[in-house]
């Protein structure tokens, strides 16, 4: 975690040494990612240096006291995915669109805290119950949709519906504010 | 400003975003909320976070040889700055965010269908689902009908109620099969919003059947 902030921060000043040591720590796990979410080898290989090539040129623009490096990489990696398979890009919030209406929640303070928050993260998928924990997992990391999910668990669709609910429900009560509603 | 919105989109569709499984329609409604919606905003960055700590814990792919030089000797290359697009010259977009600014075909005009209802086709064609920007007249009434699937509605502008949900300002509205309902533009304001349908939907009255047959809803 500290490791990577400072890897991050001499990548953002253009140091090539210390993206080396970057990409060798994410690109195999980017890789192993990519390919159980079933995207063939030469393309995740494409998609791996894509994804490394943005972190390179947008470094600077890091933020890590809003996500953890291996968050923002998850995002990279999930947006080239979907933008690949559909040949349009994910749609995402502009910061700088007029409409755009500013953060209510805190930034983490510091560094330290955004790292206890990564530890928050790992606890709370820890602890929800198996049967949440695979929606999870599998949409996550195998990049089902909750459909296939029931597919594959022989469960009606409704059934992974709740356990989706009920999972979102516990991780935002650790991780996010409640909502007000 | 507006107010912050007050009725937000399910949590399977939360988690559906955050792990990149929704449909395009659904990617661009949630694109277009989080933007209005920093509550959803929070959450979609914790379910993020959860995705981050998953790949810290992947194991490791063995790699092929050479894609780290190959990388490296891509650093220097000159990035392609994205193109401004500028913003379509069509009344009644004031409140809608660029996500779906972005979409809108090149040359879109609001397209009458019914009395009292024009719409943009965003081009979004994937299997059944229909995504549409709507802008209801003052007034207007949606005759009784119910849903072959789901419905998501998205209010950036003006106020559309039925009985049991009144939607403005950056609220997801969503109704399945098991709604039938009658719904209303409040206030003199035209309603604009995103609608994504997983299939049309089905009217409930005559007059509704008939302009449905007549193709014009």
């Amino acid at each position: 975690m500290e490791a990577d902030l400072r890897l991050i921060a001499r990548i953002g000043a253009g140091d090539r040494a210390a993206f080396a040591e970057l990409f060798q720590g994410y690109a195999p796990r980017l890789l192993g990612f990519l390919r159980s979410r079933g995207v063939e080898s030469e393309q995740a290989e494409e998609i791996v240096q894509e994804v490394l090539l943005s972190v390179w040129r947008n470094a600077a623009s890091f933020d890590p006291t809003r996500a953890s490096l291996s968050t923002w990489i998850f995002t990279i990696a999930r947006n080239r995915m979907i933008d690949r398979a559909r040949r349009a890009a994910h749609a995402v919030p502009d910061p700088h669109d007029p409409l755009f209406q500013a953060d209510t929640t805190l930034a983490a303070d510091d560094a330290a805290e955004a790292a206890q928050r990564a530890v928050r993260v790992r606890e709370a998928v820890a602890a929800l119950p198996e049967d949440q924990r695979r929606v999870i997992e599998r949409g996550h990391l195998g990049g089902l949709t909750l459909a296939a999910i029931a597919l594959e668990e022989c469960v009606p669709l409704g059934t992974v519906k709740t356990r989706a609910r009920l999972a979102v429900e516990r991780l935002r009560r650790v991780l996010a504010p409640r909502r007000e509603s | 400003m507006a107010r912050l919105p007050a009725h937000h989109p399910p949590e399977d569709l939360l988690l559906a975003y955050a792990q990149g499984t929704c449909s395009e329609g659904e990617s661009l409604l949630m694109a277009a909320h989080l933007t209005l919606c920093p509550t959803c905003r929070a959450e979609v960055g914790a379910l993020e976070a959860v995705g981050g700590q998953l790949l810290a814990e992947e194991e490791a792919a063995a790699m092929p040889e050479g894609l780290l030089e190959a990388t490296l000797s891509r650093l220097d290359q000159p990035t392609r700055a994205p193109v401004p697009v500028p913003p379509p010259d069509l009344a009644g977009l004031e409140r809608v965010p660029r996500p779906i600014l972005a979409r809108i075909p090149a040359g879109a005009r609001w397209r009458r269908i019914l009395p009292g209802v024009e719409v943009i086709d965003l081009g979004v064609r994937q299997g059944t689902e229909e995504v549409r920007l709507a802008r209801l007249a003052p007034g207007f009434t949606l005759p009784h009908h119910t849903h072959e699937g789901l419905e998501r509605t998205l209010v950036f502008d003006g106020i559309f109620a039925d009985d049991t949900l009144r939607l403005e300002d950056g609220d997801v509205g969503v109704r399945d099969d098991t709604v039938r309902h009658t719904q209303r533009v409040i206030g003199p304001t035209p309603c604009v919003c995103l609608v994504v349908n997983d299939a049309p939907l089905v009217p409930l009255t005559w007059l509704g059947r008939f302009a449905r047959r007549l193709g014009l809803a």
